[in-house]
């Protein structure tokens, strides 16, 4: 019996797709070619293919950007606790950010920052 | 509608059983895997069930507490750090060998 | 309770590694030579502070952090092995080597490393959370591994290092996975709490957890059969991080293990006798017989330190009250004497940039004392008396023995019949087989032969002197009163 609500909801989902779909093929005017058919990149004209290897700089700006980008999963807790943990957190999370930094003025001094 | 989507709504087991099945996924794709940084994402896979596990403990068994909340932030940060020593190390070896297949790591034998 | 003072020791030696990072920036090349003494002398300062720490017991965040008595052992052979390493490493990187290998620049970073892992290995002893712990596992682990792929220039080196990488990410996934389903039977991230929840849990998730978390153990203590990654990581690895990583990861798996059987699963040691006993009469053997056929003298460690992981494991059979000293005493010795092996290899590597124990042959004539020293620490490796590894080998097995493994006792003797076979081999090298009459003899270097003299003298007198196992031995009975 409570299966049969899935079943609904299954039936439901794939009923507004398809409904979706069929209503713009029924009412969109079709005009294929040119410009339509590029992949879309944020509205910058893609140049060349997407299959090329990538210069290598990439990944150690991604490597930087990681660490940063999980400094952020551990300051959101506190940001949510900030008012209840008062100077002592700020001052916890300020040593915290900035090893950190130290981190990031190391790269920078060493020139990871370049772009070759 | 809550109501109906309350019924609906996965228990412990549920999410424990997806847990095990992407922990499972990952050591599958691990053992599995050629490629040195598709390996280095199945292991972010099972860190990452291992984390869900803890945040799911969490809600439904010690609702109150939030031990499993930070086990999983930190599960989390461990995996970013080890993702990048991996990625760090991947990509001096490309430099190195133009390749990134794990059966050509042969050159030690003893 | 609340002092900060139990802390110093950790916040020194991150308090080092910070200066030299930071000192590395703003230094030139030359200068740089000054990064090795400002971390060997903060990790003295941390050695002081610890020796001096009064009281010894106490803890701080909120009980996440504690000290005690066997802490503080192992902090102490924590900071001494990475203080040994940073002095090992000195000729290397900074240039003094004769035949000097490609790659091995970069010495602020090194230090930097080395010390930030033995922070996590000096806080991995002292977690008394699940979330402390797998954190501080990481920082003394994670390190390791990339010093390990140190050299960027030599494919071996980077092979070692992801094979490190992959192996360790696998047994920290194991791990943290086990810790989640404790957390979730045990209602608390605690470790004494989990020790009391699960004494009496026999649901089949909790077996899973087990498994789960000594595989991981096993792991870091490179235990058969899951002491794989062990021969590539020391073959590939640089000379002095090999020397390293001998001692400091064995000790930071014997810290961890200690936390994982005695404190979290306590109650349950007893009845894992068997189990145990298996696995070290596997690991040993394994591990020996390997020995016997490398030719490469690193791998050649590696398996000779695996086949010790063995020795290791007889210590948690039995009364944990004289298998624990035991134990401790024995890393002492082991670190002792492998950075005294180890301490002549990199010197030899340095000099003639070989590595198989076929090119040790002659080394008597052409360096007499030195060939002396290496054969005393290998010989005490091997537990010959009057050298200490032969006092902490008798610990051991005598412990074996009382808790009526008897057969176990005569594998690790026939094993240890085998070790001396092997460790023989590098002996008739240097020994009895002629010297290479075209080669130029390696010439001594001031800071190895000073490192190898004092830890030979050590080696030599640490099993004779009763007062250090004594020691240990009352802090162990603190330690102990202090699980329940």
């Amino acid at each position: 019996m409570e299966y049969l609500f899935v079943l609904a909801m299954v039936g439901l989902a794939a009923s507004m797709v398809a409904g979706g779909l069929i209503v713009a093929r029924l009412v969109a005017p079709h005009k294929p070619g040119g410009l339509k058919d590029i992949p879309y990149e944020c509205g910058e004209q893609p140049i060349g293919q997407a299959w090329i290897q990538f210069n290598v700089g990439y990944y150690l700006f991604g490597l930087l950007f990681l660490v940063f980008d999980v400094e952020a999963a551990l300051m959101y807790p506190w940001a949510v606790v900030f008012r209840s943990v008062g100077l002592a957190g700020l001052i916890e999370m300020a040593i915290f950010v900035l090893v950190l930094i130290i981190g990031l003025v190391y790269a920078w001094r060493k020139g990871v920052l370049e772009w070759v | 509608m809550t109501e109906l989507l309350a019924r609906f709504a996965p228990g412990l087991h549920e999410w424990l059983t997806l847990c095990a099945v992407l922990y499972a996924i990952g050591l599958y794709g691990l053992l599995t895997r050629r490629n040195a940084i598709a390996i280095l994402m199945a292991v972010e896979i099972m860190l990452n069930a291992a984390a869900l596990n803890a945040v799911v403990f969490n809600r439904f068994v010690t609702p109150n507490e939030i031990d499993g909340h930070i086990m999983a932030i930190f599960v989390i940060v461990m995996a970013a750090a080890e993702i990048v020593v991996g990625m760090a190390i991947v990509v001096s070896l490309y430099r190195l060998r133009a390749s990134v297949d794990v059966n050509q790591m042969n050159s030690m034998k003893g | 309770m609340t002092t900060m003072n139990i802390a110093y020791p950790e916040i020194i030696v991150i308090a080092t590694a910070f200066i030299v990072l930071v000192a590395d920036l703003f230094m030139t090349e030359r200068s740089r030579a000054a990064l090795a003494p400002i971390a060997a002398l903060g990790l003295l300062v941390g050695i002081a502070v610890t020796a001096t720490l009064t009281p010894v017991t106490g803890e701080l965040l909120g009980g996440r952090f504690a000290m005690d008595p066997v802490a503080w052992w192992f902090k102490i052979v924590f900071m001494l092995a990475s203080l040994v390493a940073v002095i090992m490493s000195m000729d290397t990187l900074d240039g003094r080597a004769r035949v000097r290998p490609r790659g091995m620049g970069f010495r602020g970073e090194y230090y930097w490393i080395m010390l930030s892992s033995v922070v996590g290995m000096m806080l991995l002893i002292s977690a008394r959370d699940l979330v402390t712990l797998f954190v501080s596992l990481e920082i003394a682990t994670l390190p390791l591994m990339v010093l390990a792929a140190w050299r960027r220039d030599d494919a071996k080196s980077g092979e070692a290092g992801l094979k490190y990488v992959i192996l360790g990410a696998l047994a920290s996934a194991f791990i943290v996975y086990g810790f989640s389903i404790l957390y979730g039977l045990a209602r608390s991230a605690d470790l004494n709490e989990i020790a009391r929840a699960v004494a009496t849990e026999k649901s089949p998730a909790f077996l899973l957890a087990v498994a789960l978390v000594l595989a991981g153990t096993g792991f870091k203590l490179t235990m058969v059969p899951f002491h794989m990654w062990a021969a590539d990581v020391y073959q590939g690895a640089p000379t002095p991080v090999t020397a390293y990583l001998s001692v400091a990861s064995k000790a930071a798996g014997l810290a961890f293990a200690f936390q994982i059987l005695f404190r979290l699963f306590g109650d349950m040691l007893p009845q894992w006798g068997a189990l145990i006993a298996l696995f070290a009469a596997i690991t040993m053997t394994l591990g020996n017989v390997v020995a016997i056929v490398q030719h490469n003298i690193k791998r050649f460690m590696a398996f000779s330190a695996i086949s010790q992981a063995g020795y290791f494991l007889l210590g948690f059979l039995g009364d944990a009250s004289e298998g624990v000293p035991a134990m401790i005493f024995y890393l002492l010795v082991y670190v002792v004497s492998n950075l005294a092996v180890f301490a002549c290899i990199v010197w030899f590597a340095n000099e003639t940039g070989k590595e198989q124990i076929e090119d040790y042959r002659g080394l008597s004539l052409t360096n007499p004392l030195t060939a002396l020293c290496m054969m005393i620490g290998l010989f005490s490796l091997a537990g010959i008396p009057p050298l200490s590894g032969f006092v902490g080998k008798f610990f051991l097995f005598s412990i074996a023995s009382k808790a009526g493994c008897h057969w176990l006792v005569a594998v690790a003797a026939v094993n240890s019949t085998i070790s001396l076979y092997y460790y023989l081999r590098v002996v008739r090298q240097m020994y009895i087989e002629p010297a290479d009459k075209e080669a130029q003899p390696p010439s001594p270097s001031t800071s190895i032969s000073i490192t190898v003299a004092i830890l030979t003298i050590v080696v030599s007198i640490l099993g004779i002197v009763p007062t250090i196992y004594q020691h240990i031995h009352a802090a162990t009975i603190t330690w102990l009163a202090s699980l329940q």
